[in-house]
């Protein structure tokens, strides 16, 4: 018997990719699903005031063909480095959990039975993009001039606007593709590529 | 408005919210990870028996991504406030 309680009281991280899966299982946009769904511009899934996750009803989870990868992955977690290097955790059960650990079982058939390999691939793309932004986010502080603190409130205001365009699949691919005159791809994993693209020419842009 | 800044901001905020995705900017983690067993990724065709390696303490409290570049995907505790 199901008892869905790692579908409580959850943060449950949502990548561009993960978002796209899931606008695409409800027939809506990123922006849409974003807005409607997410929390923190995209970063979580929203939940209920009751703690459950919001795609979990009477019959369990909603969205359970494009579930995100921390819910394939659970009762396990993965980490990765920024070398590369990865490794699996076992989590802990959740205290009135009805789940066993299997013993017999590989962690590579494990994942493969949840369909985790897209997932991982595409977290493993945003990494490499995240690591790059992150070095050169670190170089610019250095450069920065200290200035009046009212002016720095309104240009990241205004920045704000820009960003939550970049990390919206659907906007920032379209956008990109009207300035490079290329077809909006169709593929959730197309479009993956293509925003991975868009957001690295725009991070690197002089 | 410097454009260099505005894209300063920009980065800024989406390294927040892309890492936080990743779950590399995570600054508040509960998750049941302390008692976590760790398995190097190569070990993944073994059976899960011979591959748990003894219990190994992972910190889930990332506080700054600068510091700490590595990406937890788990499901993390929302313990109530």
């Amino acid at each position: 018997m199901r008892c869905l309680q790692c579908c409580r009281e959850k943060k449950i991280q949502v990548n561009p990719y993960e978002i796209a899966r899931l606008a695409g299982n409800l027939g809506i946009s990123t922006t849409e699903f974003i807005a409607r769904y997410t929390l923190e511009q995209g970063a979580y899934l929203k939940f209920n005031d009751n703690g459950i996750c919001v795609f979990l009803d009477h019959k369990g989870c909603g969205v359970h063909k494009d579930r995100p990868l921390v819910c394939r992955l659970y009762p396990i977690g993965r980490q990765v480095n920024e070398m590369g290097d990865e490794w699996f955790l076992e989590l802990q059960p959740e205290a009135a959990c009805n789940g066993r650990y299997g013993r017999t079982a590989t962690i590579e058939d494990f994942l493969e039975d949840q369909g985790a390999t897209a997932y991982m691939l595409a977290a493993d793309g945003y990494l490499t993009l995240l690591w790059e932004m992150m070095e050169i986010m670190d170089c610019m502080s250095a450069k920065m001039e200290i200035r009046d603190a009212a002016d720095v409130s309104v240009e990241k205001e205004n920045a704000l606007v820009e960003y939550a365009e970049w990390m919206d699949m659907d906007a920032a691919v379209r956008k990109y593709c009207q300035e490079n005159k290329i077809i909006f791809p169709d593929k959730v994993e197309d479009k993956m590529h293509v925003h991975i693209d868009a957001l690295r020419l725009w991070i690197n842009q002089p | 408005m410097n454009k260099k800044t505005k894209q300063a901001f920009a980065l800024a905020a989406a390294v927040a919210s892309l890492g936080a995705s990743l779950g590399v900017a995570y600054e508040d983690a509960h998750a049941g990870v302390e008692t976590a067993k760790k398995v190097k990724a190569d070990s993944v065709k073994q059976p899960a028996k011979v591959k748990a390696a003894a219990p190994t303490k992972v910190s889930p409290q990332i506080k700054n991504p600068a510091a700490s570049k590595t990406s937890t995907q788990i499901k993390w505790e929302n313990k109530k406030k």
